[in-house]
């Protein structure tokens, strides 16, 4: 059923969905609409490792879209850092505080069980999000367009893609001209300070 | 967007060559955006440029099946005509005619230019779920009529197809029993 010459994929790391609309308000829309929010998530991204490409996959449950990238013709990779993670953090923080009021002018035992329980599990949503290190929003550039990476929303994740990616393309594209090797630091491994690094970000899946 | 420079994602300012490549984050100068990024040699390489073809300079020497007046410099892989420099469409390490090339991408022969590929095996599990007798009678029609379709790219879940076939069968024997007890029974 499959075509016996296909190259075969390796994952990188990363999941994420190209969204409709920001993270935080489709958490906030949660609360309006319910699991109906989950509509706005927009395609699954995931990025795959070929023989000399990288394929960036998305996926609408039905279809898969396909965009391919060769080592050869990638010429840059942009991180910038986003105040996601903040913002869903002071919202949670906000509904932590929010449950644990009710629970205190709550008297019944049971109502006040079932708010602190809530509130916990929101406590366990925001140490997960905390844990998982700075969002972020990672683009790849080459001589005709800029992608954004969606899948990589996360700084230790996409420093860890592109500590995977960089030998590939190097080896791809050879030496920097000579006119630019001076000008331009060479290349290093990224080192993610302290408080980027996290369990989550060498995994891939 | 500026040829060999990067620039900032959010202002598309150009970033400072001092903060490329360091594995460190820096502001950008424009929105003090904190930016880690990443140059590699093809941003400052020129692109190559095209070439039209030469002219057949001695009678008698291979010419390009679509420009008779040029010289044959490669040959279709697919159909084996002979191209000059202007209709050799170059695909990794494989030679295409234009028409070829346009051929095989609506065909789907050529995998490098596929961009979508629909999913019948998941399409026709999901269906083959939904307990609504249309539903198993369409997931049957999907999972044996697309039974030899290619799978996905990167997952192929190979075990949908078959499980689609029992679960839309089951469905369909179902609700054929039940129509039966209710209208003939």
């Amino acid at each position: 059923m499959e075509n016996p010459s296909s190259p075969a994929y390796q994952r990188l790391t990363g999941a994420g969905y190209r969204r409709l609309l920001p993270g935080w308000a489709i958490f906030l829309l949660f609360f309006v609409i319910g699991i109906f929010a989950l509509l706005l998530r927009g395609r699954r991204v995931q990025l795959w490792l070929g023989p000399d490409h990288l394929l960036l996959v998305e996926w609408d449950g039905y279809k898969e879209y396909y965009k391919r990238f060769r080592f050869a013709d990638i010429q840059g990779v942009t991180i910038r850092k986003t105040h996601e993670r903040l913002a869903l953090n002071l919202l949670l923080a906000l509904l932590i505080a929010l449950l644990g009021l009710l629970a205190w002018t709550v008297e019944d035992p049971v109502g006040v069980g079932i708010f602190l329980g809530i509130a916990a599990v929101v406590f366990i949503v925001l140490v997960a999000n905390t844990a998982l290190g700075s969002t972020c929003q990672c683009y790849l550039r080459t001589a005709v367009q800029v992608e954004d990476l969606a899948c990589l929303n996360r700084v230790p994740r996409a420093r860890a893609a592109l500590d995977r990616l960089r030998p590939l393309i190097q080896e791809a594209q050879g030496a920097w001209p000579q006119a630019q090797a001076a000008a331009t630091p060479s290349p290093a491994p990224s080192v993610a300070p302290a408080g980027e690094q996290n369990a989550f970000s060498a995994t891939s899946g | 967007m500026q040829a060999g420079v990067l620039e900032c994602p959010k202002c598309q300012t150009a970033l400072p060559p001092a903060g490329l490549n360091t594995g460190q984050f820096f502001r950008c100068p424009g929105c003090h955006s904190e930016v880690q990024a990443e140059a590699f040699p093809a941003l400052v390489r020129p692109l190559p440029r095209g070439a039209a073809g030469e002219a057949v300079m001695v009678p008698g020497e291979s010419a390009c099946f679509y420009h008779e007046a040029r010289k044959a410099v490669a040959v279709c892989d697919a159909c084996g005509r002979f191209l000059c420099a202007l209709c050799d469409c170059h695909l990794n390490t494989s030679h295409f005619c234009p028409g070829c090339l346009n051929a095989g991408r609506q065909d789907r022969r050529i995998q490098e230019l596929e961009t979508v590929r629909p999913l019948y095996g998941r399409q026709a599990f999901v269906l083959s779920l939904l307990p609504l007798f249309i539903t198993g009678l369409l997931a049957l029609f999907l999972a044996l009529r697309y039974w030899k379709a290619p799978l996905s790219l990167v997952k192929p879940q190979r075990w949908m197809l078959p499980a689609a076939v029992f679960f839309g069968a089951l469905q369909t024997l179902a609700f054929t029993l039940l129509f039966y007890r209710l209208f003939a029974g």
